[in-house]
């Protein structure tokens, strides 16, 4: 039996929230005899602890429910999908509203949450009326620092595209994870508030 | 200029117009740098939007520059414009060039060009009894006219984030164009750059 060591998101809080995370681990059958030790560095900020360096070492054969127990006591593993933290649906949420206010120079039509399974970085395709696209249809991201935006996230990659580009890029580059996502109804329209199949129908995409 | 000179100074040029683009991506997303103006509230995106512009018109110089084309580097900010409106005898390469350049789909052109627009020029009258306030021209540093809202504005309100994403968008797209039109040392230096910086990462060196 090999032993495997689960990484964890730094947390915020105080000892009844690593109390709460014991119990959650003691409720897995047999835990005493899978060699669990639990690792972190607790540094006191006002009332609460800043927990660092967090990670569960234990046998492999209790993994997966270690980490359903780590997540059930509302922390969050490293590798944890961003789309999968509810915390991150929010801040994306309010980033696309913010979005929705440039319209100086052009409007947001569209904005679609994709590759939905990236632990660290944010992927947005925006389609916006009145963008000057480079017209290639590449659907080029261009990375920013995610910052106080998007706290969990390391950075946001915007995938600029006016309706023609992102029309084009259907054609031309049918690989773009942006275009198999909306295809294969793997993301998220973030606006307008709907489902995918909106986008899809408006540009004449057929599900895969 | 000798050869030598010539050709150390275009990929000088480039060297500066590519460190442009980099800078511009690192203000991207720095919204959080901002004040409140008597025009609303300010961001960085008219610097990135600037530093887009400056990057365009660097590397544009330097490339005509490297290929001996007969563009003073040190006069006028808008390479591109002045390259297509040229009359008379092309060289062989400008001709390709402007063909490349026309053939090249999409918003591209226009893009290069609302970059070269946005460099401050002087209103048509200097006269500051004569100016009008709709006289003064979009730009990226000083108080403009904004056709828009029939207003004085000023580009750190006026130049929201996806002004600045499309900005670096058309300078990156200009890049590559240029790095695909040649195998010299000017073109794989810009080839070199987008392999080290792609735009879809962090520019982090």
């Amino acid at each position: 039996m090999a032993s495997v060591r689960i990484p964890i998101k730094d947390a915020c809080g105080d000892m009844m929230r690593l109390e709460t995370l014991r119990q959650s681990l003691n409720s897995i059958p047999d835990i005493a005899k899978k060699g669990l030790r639990m690792h972190n560095q607790a540094k006191l900020q006002g009332s609460n602890f800043l927990i660092t360096d967090f990670s569960i070492e234990v046998d492999d054969s209790v993994e997966a429910a270690v980490k359903k127990a780590v997540q059930s006591a509302g922390f969050i593993l490293r590798g944890t999908p961003l789309a999968d933290r509810p915390n991150v649906q929010k801040d994306v949420s309010v980033l696309v509203q913010h979005h929705l206010e440039d319209n100086q120079e052009s409007q947001l039509e569209y904005a679609v949450w994709f590759r939905l399974e990236d632990p660290q970085d944010i992927h947005l395709l925006e389609i916006a009326n009145g963008v000057l696209d480079p017209g290639s249809g590449a659907l080029e991201g261009v990375a920013l620092t995610a910052g106080s935006a998007i706290p969990d996230a390391r950075a946001i990659v915007i995938y600029l595209a006016s309706p023609t580009e992102f029309r084009k890029a259907l054609k031309v580059n049918p690989n773009h994870p942006a275009v198999v996502a909306v295809k294969e109804d793997n993301a998220i329209l973030v606006f307008p508030k709907g489902r995918l199949k909106q986008l899809r129908d408006k540009f004449g995409i057929v599900r895969l | 200029m000798n050869a030598e000179d010539r050709i150390e100074l275009a990929l000088l040029t480039r060297d500066q117009g590519l460190a442009d683009l980099l800078a511009a991506r690192a203000y991207l997303g720095s919204e959080t740098l901002s004040f409140l103006t008597t025009r609303g509230k300010s961001d960085c995106a008219h610097v990135a939007v600037c530093k887009c512009q400056q990057s365009s018109e660097k590397v544009l110089k330097g490339y005509f520059l490297f290929h001996q084309q007969n563009l003073n580097p040190f006069s006028g900010h808008n390479p591109l414009q002045r390259v297509l409106a040229k009359s008379g005898r092309d060289t062989p390469f400008l001709q390709k060039f402007r063909l490349v350049i026309r053939q090249h789909p999409g918003g591209f052109l226009k893009g290069v060009q609302w970059l070269e627009g946005m460099v401050p020029s002087p209103p048509a009258t200097t006269n500051i009894n004569k100016l009008s306030l709709p006289d003064l021209p979009m730009n990226t540093e000083y108080a403009f006219w904004d056709k828009k809202s029939c207003a004085l504005t000023l580009p750190a309100v006026y130049f929201r984030p996806r002004a600045a994403l499309q900005a670096v968008l058309v300078a990156t797209s200009l890049c590559k164009i240029i790095s695909a039109s040649g195998d010299a040392i000017y073109e794989k230096g810009l080839k070199d750059f987008l392999e080290r910086f792609p735009p879809g990462s962090l520019p982090v060196s």
